[in-house]
């Protein structure tokens, strides 16, 4: 709409409703509710589908750990089993294993996370092989280091085997060794400590099983950490960096006298911040284009309403003005058609006596006839539009007071016809009593006007109460109306034959009544193939079937 | 023009029911039927337009008021300017008959909206007479409210 | 009662010349001696009550309105709204004469202050008895202020 609303239509009544409702229906209102309705769903679907990708990476990044940490172990329980192996046979050489050098360095080749097979008859190292790069060992008192000093006297206390380390060392690099104490017993029960069969770990080759490197390559933060019983915090024994991980998924693992931790991590983080990102802004576009697609909605509709009401307006404007010059011509017509039939009534008398001319005499009687003629039809007009307006208060009519009133004015015609009236009690209706009154008029007049024929006349008038509605009927034996006629006689001024008097538009004033008190009329055939009025109306006892007009109070 | 002169609801407002019964008894021998309903005085008429008793709620409004002037308590004129105060009373219409005639009654009758003012003729024949044009008149000629509108 | 000396004077407010012609008819038809002013509408009406123009300067104060309620300009209802609330005019008894027999209309002439409400008939003789009625009420039976 380009031009400006019509004032009037702005500033109707129904102001305030149709205020309120605009502002609901403003489409930005709508927008804003919508998006935020939009972006809480989608926050709370990212929400869920992240939390859901998390548990999977915690389950898949739990099971390489686990993984993992069992090949650590196993190296690490490998390597320190070479111990076993030597201990066996210090145990056969009492003590002595000969040519040492090449029997470990055979079983140093077994052993690749091995580094070094030492013994240590009484604490002290005796003998390490490979001997090469390994001279400082010879000499050295484990009992006398108060680094191992702990570890060694466990291992020998408990006689279980202890894994000692790994320590940092001062040139770098980590050392772990294996302590396996030997017992030998000399012919009685007595097993006597000889010392300690030792194995040196090689770092990272006993870790070379478990792949960390694999790990970080796969885009994973990894660390090895372990805390022993001597050593109060955690010692890292292997890590990809030096930073600590966030929310690891940690898995512990086993050596002697010692926990290990293996904790696996994802390279910064575990949320997958772009994902997040992309998810977002998909998100969010998909809730601004969903808001941007309810304001148009909600604008089109606001448009829709705006114009319905314009066109409803302009519909009732319409329809009341139409009324209006319907009542004024119907009116205004009167006034000369009257004049017509007095004067040709005037122009008769003074002619009368004087003028013998058969012919004038005609046409005066054509002229008045159908003067008379046209106030009759201008007078129905006049009746049928004035047929949807009440005439009386709204009530609850006693029909079947109305009823007897109605028959009573009858009376004569139906002696007169020798018709056969009979009338059952009625339910009543909710209208005005003089309105239904001339529901009953019209529908006696037109069963005594058409219903006539060689047989005696019958008219009944019955009806029932059907829910909300009362139905009355009003049928005659007569000739009845066939069926394609039945809605055309509702029309004004609709007569199926022309030799019938009167104008034929009562059956279209008692549809308007009907229509206009808020039921309906139509024909149909009486079961004695007579024509029968059927009538609804509101029921007056139900409280529902009130129409929303003014009650008095 | 009505053929037949429908029956008429007359409310007299006479404080002399020998007038009042002389009044009626015109009307029937004129030829012309009417249900009466008598007022002693304006204040009972008044009353009884208002249907301020119980008795009356079911009465339908009088289609014609005839009112004597000369009354005790409330004065013809009074309750002339009541009644057409009176918006749902206004419509119908009050002829003044009456004895007297002075020119002042006259005008302020007209002027509080009389529809007539009747001098009743001593002479009985006359006062057929004259009841026959004023009974032409009201019953015959003119139109009156609709009593279904009320 | 009146004299020769002073003629029943009716204001005719009629717009239509058929109309006029058929109740100066009537008066004639039965008889009746009085003085039928014809204006052609309400504002005419007033005028001429009012003697407000030159061409109503000797106007005579009429004892009987006839008014037609449809016209042109001022309408039937309007004038006689305006008669009525002029205390110099409300003692004039107005007769409202129309087509119309629609409750509304008849509900509203007396609301309004009409003396009386009558439908033109279609037939001239009716409408002569319906003026010998009217005349012999307003002219014979009741009393009107003197005015002049």
């Amino acid at each position: 709409m380009t031009q400006p609303a019509n004032p009037q239509t702005a500033h109707g009544g129904g102001r305030v409703a149709r205020a309120s409702f605009r502002l609901l229906c403003r489409p930005a209102h709508v927008a804003v509710i919508v998006f935020v309705l939009a972006a809480a769903l989608a926050a709370g679907l990212i929400g869920r589908q992240e939390q859901y990708r998390l548990r999977e990476e915690r389950a898949l990044v739990s099971n390489l750990v686990a993984e993992r940490a069992y090949a650590i172990q196993t190296s690490v329980d490998r390597v320190l089993s070479a111990t076993y192996a030597l201990a066996a046979m210090v145990r056969q050489g009492r003590g002595e294993i000969p040519e040492f050098a090449l029997t470990a360095g055979q079983l140093l080749r077994f052993y690749p996370g091995a580094a070094t097979l030492q013994l240590a008859p009484g604490g002290m190292v005796h003998q390490v092989a490979p001997l090469q790069g390994n001279e400082k060992a010879l000499g050295y008192d484990l009992f006398n280091d108060p680094q191992r000093r702990g570890e060694a006297a466990l291992a020998r206390d408990t006689r279980q085997l202890v894994l000692a380390g790994p320590f940092n060392l001062f040139h770098g690099g980590l050392a772990a060794a294996g302590y396996l104490p030997v017992f030998l017993n000399d012919g009685d029960d007595d097993e006597a400590f000889w010392g300690f069969v030792i194995v040196g770990v090689a770092f990272p080759e006993v870790l070379t099983p478990a792949r960390l490197g694999d790990l970080a390559d796969r885009g994973y933060a990894y660390e090895l950490s372990r805390r022993s019983p001597d050593v109060a915090e955690k010692q890292v024994i292997s890590a990809s960096s030096a930073d600590a991980l966030v929310d690891p998924v940690e898995r512990a693992l086993t050596v002697p006298n010692a926990v290990w931790t293996l904790s696996v991590a994802p390279i910064g983080g575990w949320s997958d911040l772009s994902d997040l990102v992309w998810k977002s802004a998909i998100g969010l576009l998909f809730s601004l284009s969903l808001a941007w697609q309810a304001a148009w909605q909600a604008r089109l509709i606001a448009a829709a309403n705006a114009q319905e009401r314009k066109l409803e307006l302009r519909a009732a404007q319409r329809s009341a003005d139409l009324q209006r010059f319907a009542e004024v011509t119907a009116h205004h017509l009167q006034e000369p058609a009257r004049r017509v039939a007095s004067y040709a009534g005037r122009l008769r008398a003074l002619l009368s006596g004087r003028v013998d001319d058969t012919e004038a005499q005609q046409s005066l009687d054509f002229i008045s006839q159908q003067a008379a003629r046209l106030q009759e039809l201008l007078h129905d007009v006049e009746l049928y539009l004035a047929a949807d307006q009440p005439r009386g208060e709204l009530e609850a009519c006693r029909v079947d007071t109305v009823l007897s009133a109605v028959v009573a004015e009858f009376t004569e015609r139906v002696d007169l016809s020798g018709a056969v009236l009979s009338v059952a009690s009625l339910p009543d209706a909710l209208i005005d009593s003089p309105r239904l009154g001339e529901l009953f008029r019209i529908a006696l007049d037109n069963a005594l006007r058409h219903g006539r024929s060689e047989r005696t006349l019958c008219i009944d008038i019955d009806g029932e109460q059907r829910g909300a509605c009362v139905r009355y009927r009003v049928s005659d034996n007569g000739p009845g109306v066939e069926e394609q006629y039945r809605e055309r006689v509702f029309r004004v001024f609709e007569r199926l034959s022309s030799s019938s008097d009167g104008t034929g538009v009562g059956l279209a004033i008692l549809r308007r009544v009907a229509e206009s008190a808020g039921g309906r009329a139509w024909l149909d055939e009486a079961p004695g193939g007579g024509c029968c009025v059927l009538i609804e109306l509101p029921f007056a006892g139900s409280p529902s079937s009130r129409p929303r007009t003014e009650q008095p109070s | 023009m009505k053929p037949l002169a429908p029956r008429l609801r007359l409310l007299i407002v006479e404080d002399e029911p020998g007038d009042s019964r002389l009044l009626q008894f015109a009307i029937v021998r004129n030829g012309f039927a009417a249900d009466v309903r008598e007022a002693c005085d304006g204040y009972e008429a008044l009353r009884y337009l208002r249907k301020e008793s119980p008795h009356w709620a079911a009465e339908a409004r009088p289609d014609l008021i005839l009112l004597d002037l000369k009354m005790p308590g409330q004065s013809g004129l009074d309750f002339l300017a009541a009644i057409k105060q009176d918006e749902s009373l206004r419509k119908i219409p009050v002829v003044v008959v009456t004895t007297s005639l002075l020119e002042a009654d006259v005008r302020a009758a007209y002027q509080l909206g009389a529809a007539g003012y009747v001098q009743k003729p001593a002479d009985l024949r006359e006062f057929i007479a004259a009841v026959r044009i004023l009974c032409e008149y009201w019953f015959q000629l003119v139109c009156l409210p609709p009593r279904s509108d009320d | 009662m009146t004299t020769p000396a002073q003629p029943f004077v009716i204001l005719l407010v009629e717009d239509e010349m058929a109309d006029a012609h058929l109740v100066k008819l009537a008066l004639t038809e039965n008889q009746i001696p009085a003085v039928v002013e014809h204006v052609l509408d309400g504002r005419e009406a007033l005028e001429y009550l009012r003697r407000q123009t030159a061409r109503f300067a000797e106007a005579v104060r009429p004892d009987l309105i006839l008014l037609d309620l449809n016209m042109p300009r001022l309408d039937g209802r309007e004038f006689l709204a305006a008669v009525k609330q002029d205390a110099a005019l409300q003692a004039i008894p107005v007769v409202a004469l129309s087509t119309s027999a629609v409750e509304r209309d008849i509900v509203g002439a007396y609301r309004l202050g009409a003396a009386g409400y009558i439908t033109k008939p279609v037939d001239v003789a009716d409408f002569i008895t319906e003026i010998r009625q009217l005349t012999q009420y307003w002219m014979s039976l009741v009393r009107l202020p003197k005015h002049r």
